[in-house]
């Protein structure tokens, strides 16, 4: 997952979107997603006034990070906790390896993280012989499947239940044909052997007080608190977009990722960490780390243009929205952030050659931006990169003459006039003998699943003019 | 090395960067009527599928208690934290609920009785045992959030595994605790000067929807949440 | 009043009835239309795609070609949308900055222009049938119109508006989307043809041709018994034989 072929994101995408199990899959869950953010956002009062003070807090901490990130790390370290400074996944991974190694930890009990999954943490922890368990049940079947997850809130959002009951019986004996109970009671059953045992939690971050030094995690399972709360260290990764200026900040911000992710109020868990087990505490890790990571982050944030792709929350709200990402999910994205936000951020973060044809593969139809609840306005985003990529990427050459050819025609209606005649009659060529579509690419990809349209034999233009001649005072 | 090279990089890439103001956040202004918030959060909490019973005065939420034990298994075993209402009420539950057993769960390393010579993480670890093997937790909340039917839970002094562990929680509660807004909550944790660990925010049980967005409560955590919403006496 | 019409490029080739219909919707409502026979295109496949410079040189000589005062009305939700929203983005630093922006101000999109503009929801029209109407997606979410054309549809004497599943959804189309994204375009088509076949409509409406030719294309390919019209056939009277 740290170098994913994201460059054969077309031959992925184009078989994904011939799959139709799949797209039953995701409309499952993706519509049920949408209905209800909808039905919770239309029950909160002052839903829109409160997006903007939410996209305003953001807006705040991005513009500030420079103080905010030292001011955590200074409350962070007061209360006991350990700061750690990633430049880019490697970095990241041998800290926390690091932190195992020394303290002997053979196993380590992850809450869901998708930083632990760009830096493909569990791979790095495999190669020193460290067994990482997932232990959220999306990222549990996913683990066990041996897939990465498909989507940021849902990981296995493209298994049925059949197949997580196929995967169950087959890799924990699991009776066959179970129901969602049975193999959520399963995973718990495993996974509390796990959390008893485990040397070390990984959990992610998913907002961060500069005042206070609290880390929040927001989970529904319960399986965040016991890998933050049961093994002797807690190992939290962040990246450094999720600090925020004040407590108070924390309010808007969990009234609307719960509320965007699931359609929930709120998540069943909220946990704000602010350090090890104090001495008159019961439980609790001796040791909390803080790893906070850049790994591309940092050229977002050089970019006044595509900054605003960091105040993103990660509630997936605009995957389920995305008519894209609904027809193809989330592995065809090859990258551990799919759908429309992670169109925009990978190609920052991966260097846009590789990811050349993520910022294309959008209709533009701007569900994403309507929902996401800090107001990212990523069709312009997605607008941008496609325009820095038309200006450096070579391949896009062909497609630029194009463009320059239309341009030259557009400019002047005689040039208009016959270069859309050409295109007439092209088309009533194909009409007739539709082979002949296989010469011009465009038409080819038309035709493929739809009739094509069919030119008028008198443009408008010209009706317009044979009008003009008939009634010349006009209407 | 890489503390540095991240933060001159954040520096650098911010150097044109005008900070916004940051948003004046809505307060709630005066607090609403108990009784008002009383039933904004049975509501709220009820729809999360946290069962709410609101007593008044300590016999009726002991009794409250003492039928959640009899409902949960024939010998519960019970624990609870050492907070004085927690403590009360598990007390006399388990005392009115034939079988059922009691484990407070104080600070293992400072209980009376331990040799000082034992090795501090077995002690922690036995007691993570009991709790992990029992049928009910119980607990008190420092705020009830009503607008989201939210428990705020604390950890100086006490364990967080008796809200995690069992497969019932049970939170009893004072509605002096009630306030309007995870806003509100928050602030009143600043200005106690509250310096513990963690803080847990919990609105319902332990749920997934991960196997094809169906509902299931209980994953990791609770099963079942109950909170005793203790009214004092009418006059 | 007089109106100017912006036909767009893809109804001139694609859809003259539709630049017809428009006309004669406005002229029955007693005003006058203007159609500068300059026009061609307005940038919007360049922009789309990622040359905004190129979008730019067409867009500057669409403000030219549309200098005069009238308002302009165009049936289509994206090529109002590239007018109103990206034009003076577009032109900001040129000499055509101010004149783009007060384009932008007297830009309207047909049934934006009837409802808002104009004040009328019944345009006195008639056609007897059951149709379906979807959302073009830059009409709906970048000019924020959900009810105008609704509103008028619900006024057409005789005529049974059905609401699909999910109506706001897109069709697919994407400008070059469709053909650098075939399969994935068909795919979005595929599940929004299912929509519109299910309602039992014979006809599905909206208000923009590249949506049109999309949902025409799928409906013929899955031999589905659905016409496909923009709203200004559905809303203009007959033409005079």
């Amino acid at each position: 997952m740290a170098a994913p072929a994201a460059d054969d994101f077309r031959a992925r995408a184009a078989a994904a979107a011939g799959d139709a199990a799949l797209h039953r899959k995701l409309d499952v869950a993706s519509l049920r997603f949408l209905d209800e953010r909808a039905q919770v956002f239309a029950a909160l009062p002052d839903a829109e006034a409160r997006r903007d003070r939410a996209r305003a807090v953001k807006a705040h901490a991005i513009a500030s990070l420079a103080t905010l990130l030292p001011q955590l790390e200074q409350r962070f370290t007061a209360n006991g906790g350990v700061v750690h400074w990633a430049r880019d996944a490697a970095e990241a991974c041998a800290i926390v390896l690091d932190i195992a190694t020394r303290a002997g930890v053979r196993l380590v009990v992850k809450g869901k993280s998708m930083v632990s999954e760009e830096i493909a943490l569990n791979a790095a922890l495999a190669a020193a012989d460290i067994e990482a368990v997932e232990t959220d049940l999306g990222e549990y079947i996913v683990q066990l499947a041996g897939e990465p997850p498909s989507h940021i809130i849902t990981p296995a959002i493209h298994l049925s239940q059949d197949d997580v009951a196929d995967l169950f019986a087959r890799r924990l004996g699991e009776p066959r044909h179970a129901t969602a109970e049975a193999l959520t009671a399963a995973a718990r059953r495993v996974l509390r052997t796990k959390f008893r045992a485990a040397g070390m939690g990984v959990t992610g971050v998913n907002f961060a007080s500069a005042e206070s030094g609290a880390l929040v995690v927001v989970e529904n399972e319960g399986n965040g608190r016991m890998a933050l709360t049961l093994p002797r260290i807690h190992v939290a990764l962040m990246g450094i977009e999720k600090v925020v200026a004040r407590d108070e900040d924390l309010a808007p911000m969990l009234e609307l990722l719960p509320r965007s992710a699931t359609g929930q109020s709120l998540t069943s868990y909220v946990s704000l960490v602010t350090g090890p087990r104090r001495p008159d505490e019961m439980d609790g890790p001796d040791e909390v780390h803080l790893v906070v990571l850049d790994n591309g982050r940092t050229r977002l944030l050089a970019d006044p243009i595509m900054r605003e792709a960091l105040y993103c929350l990660r509630c997936g709200a605009c995957l389920n929205a995305c008519p894209v990402y609904r027809r193809i999910g989330g592995h065809a994205y090859g990258y551990a952030y799919s759908g429309p936000i992670g169109a925009v951020i990978a190609p920052a973060l991966l260097g846009v050659e590789r990811v050349a044809d993520l910022p294309y593969a959008s209709t533009l139809c701007g569900a994403c931006r309507d929902v996401c609840p800090v107001r990212i306005d990523i069709p312009h985003l997605l607008l941008e990169w496609r325009a820095r990529i038309a200006a450096a990427v070579p391949r896009s050459w062909g497609e630029r003459l194009l463009v320059r050819a239309w341009r030259t025609i557009a400019a002047s209606p005689p040039l208009y006039h016959v270069a859309t005649g050409a295109m007439r009659a092209a088309f009533a060529v194909v009409a007739h003998v539709p082979a002949l579509a296989a010469l011009l690419p465009p038409l080819a990809a038309w035709r493929r699943g739809r009739e094509l349209p069919t030119f008028a034999t008198r443009p408008f233009h010209r009706r317009w003019r044979e009008r003009r001649v008939a009634s010349p005072d006009g209407a | 090395m890489a503390r540095k090279t991240v933060l001159d990089a954040v520096r650098d890439a911010l150097a044109d960067a005008v900070v916004p103001p940051l948003p004046r956040l809505a307060r709630a202004s005066a607090a609403p009527d108990r009784h008002v918030l009383a039933a904004r959060f049975a509501r709220e909490a009820g729809t999360v599928g946290t069962i709410v019973h609101e007593v008044e005065g300590l016999g009726a939420a002991i009794s409250a208690v003492a039928a959640v034990l009899a409902a949960t298994a024939t010998s519960p075993r019970v624990v609870a934290w050492p907070t004085p209402l927690a403590r009360t009420v598990a007390t006399a539950a388990v005392a009115a609920t034939p079988g059922a057993s009691l484990h407070i769960v104080d600070d293992a390393a400072t209980a009376p009785g331990r040799d000082p010579a034992d090795d501090l993480a077995a002690v922690r670890a036995a007691t993570t045992d009991v709790i992990a093997a029992a049928d009910v937790g119980i607990t008190e909340a420092e705020y009830l959030v009503a607008d989201s039917g939210t428990l705020v839970l604390r950890a100086a002094g006490r364990a967080r595994g008796v809200s995690l562990l069992p497969p019932v929680h049970v939170a009893v509660v004072a509605c002096d605790r009630l306030v309007a807004d995870l806003g509100a909550a928050l602030a009143h944790l600043r200005a106690t000067g509250a310096r513990d660990s963690c803080i847990t925010l919990v609105t319902g049980p332990s749920r997934t929807a991960d196997i094809e967005k169906k509902l299931v409560v209980g994953v990791h955590g609770p099963c079942t949440l109950h909170v005793v919403l203790l009214a004092p006496p009418e006059a | 009043m007089d109106v100017q019409l912006l036909v767009t490029c893809l109804a001139d080739q694609l859809a003259p009835e539709v630049g017809e219909a428009t006309v004669r919707l406005l002229e029955g409502l007693g005003h006058r239309v203007r159609f500068p026979e300059a026009q061609t295109c307005c940038g919007q496949p360049a922009f789309n795609d990622g040359f905004p410079d190129d979008a730019a040189v067409l867009a500057a000589r669409t403000v030219d070609v549309f200098a005069a005062a009238d308002p302009v009305v165009v049936p289509s939700g994206s090529c109002a949308t590239m007018v109103r929203h990206f034009y003076p983005g577009l032109l900001a630093r040129t000499p055509h900055a101010e004149a783009a922006r007060a384009l932008a101000a007297r830009t309207f999109e047909l049934s934006e222009f009837v409802v808002r503009v104009l004040g009328r929801t019944d345009v006195g029209a008639r056609f007897s049938g059951r149709v379906t109407y979807h959302d073009s997606c830059h009409l709906l979410r970048e000019l924020g119109i959900r009810d105008e054309p609704r509103r008028l549809l619900a006024a057409v004497a005789a005529l049974e508006l059905v609401e699909m599943g999910y109506a706001e959804h897109c069709c697919g189309f994407g400008g070059a989307f469709a053909v650098k994204f075939p399969e994935v375009s068909v795919a979005i088509l595929d599940a929004k043809v299912a929509r519109i076949v299910a309602t039992g409509a014979e006809a599905v409406v909206a208000n923009d041709t590249g949506c049109l030719i999309q949902l025409a294309g799928g409906l013929r390919r899955h031999g589905a018994a659905v016409r496909t019209l923009h709203l200004a056939q559905v809303l203009a009277p007959a033409p005079d034989v």
